[in-house]
């Protein structure tokens, strides 16, 4: 499964294409791949809800974590997005 | 759980706990900057006509939100969730809901909201309608009467652990909503008395659609209920786990199920131990008969009621869209009111079934298991469940997704599981 990659289409209908292992650190995701859905057959999972931004920034989250080296430094949030942010962390369960 | 068993210390934050904490952070600062620089924080049309810098001003509560990047009325809610996740909701963070439009607000963990921020939500969240607060041990007398006055649309309130408001403010609160009250949920207090039920029932009784109590200590008067619930559109009721085992006996729950039976959509007598068959015959098969509309019913714990009622009650009473059926440590059950449950007309609307503890069942009332629409079902410590029952359930109950079977140790980890279903609690999948 090493080479697969996930797209995630953003609220303006671009698409985001991550890594297989990087994006199912979100367990919604994970989720939604492995159960018998069109998702898991086409690796297309759209995200109306959440917008460019938003997305890019969880995409980096989850690389961040994914790399999950000690010496990196932390991960910074912008202020301005920190709202729309953490609802789209409690919906993908990172 | 992973990382200490790999000897890792190392562990990186989620997501959501950098950005709730910075969140929090902020607020603080930008608390701190206004005191010190006294500027006045004003977006949009101002209604306020003080321009010095008023810490309770309603601005800075939009401001606040402008400040995070703004927060649509819709996403507030799963906001609320977020945060009482990660109890994260205190003070700070509760400014992030006032001075909204909002009619509905459910914040499931208050512990670290102090009297003070209940007062403020209360003045800057006038449109309230419904107002959920679970764990809201430091709502005090004063609060609660803030929040009768400041709100004049409230009509649901839903606490639990409301345990610092005594007798005098109960009955004072619902003198006060008198006329409003539509819908009242308690659970966990040792304040509320039987003064203040007949203070809710004489006062916003005729207005009631949903009633809830719970875990409380203090109220034995059960049998006062029935008389007051006189709406003919009722359709909640939940009493459960009764200081005293016979404060809620059959008399009371036939006189319940006889005023309000036939509107019922949601019927709750957990832990009403002392009920027994004669409930089951001449209250729920004789009064919801003519129900059809309800949805939910649960009596867990219910240990005196046993199979000849409940094949009495599945074989004469329909329930045509019931869709959560609770059966949990009714220890008397056997196979023959499950198999007939399974034959009623409710299997085919039946979403959400708990067995869990009826140790009497067998592997055969499984083979009459048919239900279409069922999601979930939790069957465990029913001890006869092996492999071979799981496989049969998934092949029978084509939509279910989510199969509990914690103590059921002849569920292994060579069980043929189909696509589509999760098993929790097997013994096996331990990390």
């Amino acid at each position: 499964m090493s080479d697969k990659e996930v797209i995630l289409i953003s609220k303006e209908g671009i698409s985001h294409p991550v890594k297989y292992e990087v994006c199912t650190i979100s367990s919604t995701i994970r989720k939604i791949l492995q159960e018998k859905f069109q998702e898991g057959i086409s690796f297309e999972i759209e995200l109306k809800q959440f917008n460019d931004e938003i997305i890019k920034k969880v995409i980096e989250y989850m690389e961040y974590k994914y790399r999950g080296d000690e010496e990196e430094e932390e991960f910074e949030v912008a202020t301005d997005m920190s709202l729309e942010l953490l609802i789209a962390a409690d919906y993908l369960d990172i | 759980a992973a990382n200490l068993l790999d000897r890792k210390t190392f562990i990186i934050p989620t997501l959501q706990s950098i950005c709730i904490s910075n969140i929090s952070e902020n607020i603080l600062k930008l608390e701190k900057k206004n005191i010190t620089e006294n500027i006045p924080t004003v977006i949009g049309n101002s209604t306020n006509t003080d321009s010095s810098y008023n810490k309770d001003s309603p601005d800075t509560y939009s401001h606040l939100r402008q400040v995070f990047g703004g927060i649509s009325v819709d996403n507030l809610n799963n906001l609320a969730k977020a945060l009482s996740k990660n109890r994260a909701l205190n003070d700070t963070t509760l400014q992030l809901f006032l001075k909204t439009n909002l009619t509905a607000l459910e914040f499931h963990d208050c512990s670290k909201i102090s009297y003070d921020g209940y007062k403020t939500l209360a003045i800057f969240s006038p449109y309230l309608k419904s107002l959920t607060l679970n764990m809201c041990g430091q709502l005090n007398n004063e609060a609660l009467l803030f929040i009768m006055e400041k709100l004049p649309n409230l009509e649901s309130l839903f606490l639990d652990g409301p345990f610092l408001i005594n007798e005098p403010t109960w009955s004072k609160f619902f003198e006060g909503m008198k006329g409003r009250l539509k819908e009242f949920h308690i659970s966990n207090t040792h304040r509320f008395t039987d003064k203040n039920l007949s203070s809710l029932l004489e006062n916003c009784g005729p207005e009631l659609i949903s009633l809830g109590f719970s875990r409380m200590d203090s109220l034995f008067n059960y049998s006062l209920i029935p008389q007051y619930l006189t709406n003919q559109e009722f359709h909640t009721i939940s009493l459960q786990y009764p200081y005293n085992e016979d404060d809620v006996n059959d008399e009371t729950v036939i006189n319940i199920l006889s005023q309000i039976g036939k509107s019922l959509k949601s019927l709750n007598l957990n832990g009403c131990t002392a009920i027994t068959d004669v409930s089951i015959i001449n209250g729920f098969s004789a009064f919801l008969a003519d129900n059809h509309i309800l949805e939910e019913l649960s009596i867990e714990e219910l240990d005196q009621i046993t199979d000849d009622s409940m094949v009495y009650l599945f074989s004469t009473t329909s329930f045509p869209k019931l869709k959560a059926l609770s059966l949990q440590k009714c220890i008397n059950l056997g196979n023959a009111s499950i198999v007939e449950l399974f034959l009623s007309e409710a299997k085919d609307s039946i979403l959400d079934l708990n067995l869990n503890s009826l140790k009497q069942l067998t592997q055969e009332s499984f083979t009459h298991m048919f239900l279409p629409e069922l999601r979930h079902l939790n069957m465990s410590f029913v001890r006869s469940v092996n492999n071979d029952v799981v496989e049969l359930i998934g092949k029978q109950n084509l939509n279910i997704s989510l199969l509990e079977v914690f103590g059921d140790n002849l569920v292994t980890g060579d069980a043929l599981i189909r696509d589509g279903l999760t098993i929790i609690g097997r013994q096996s999948d331990s990390i």
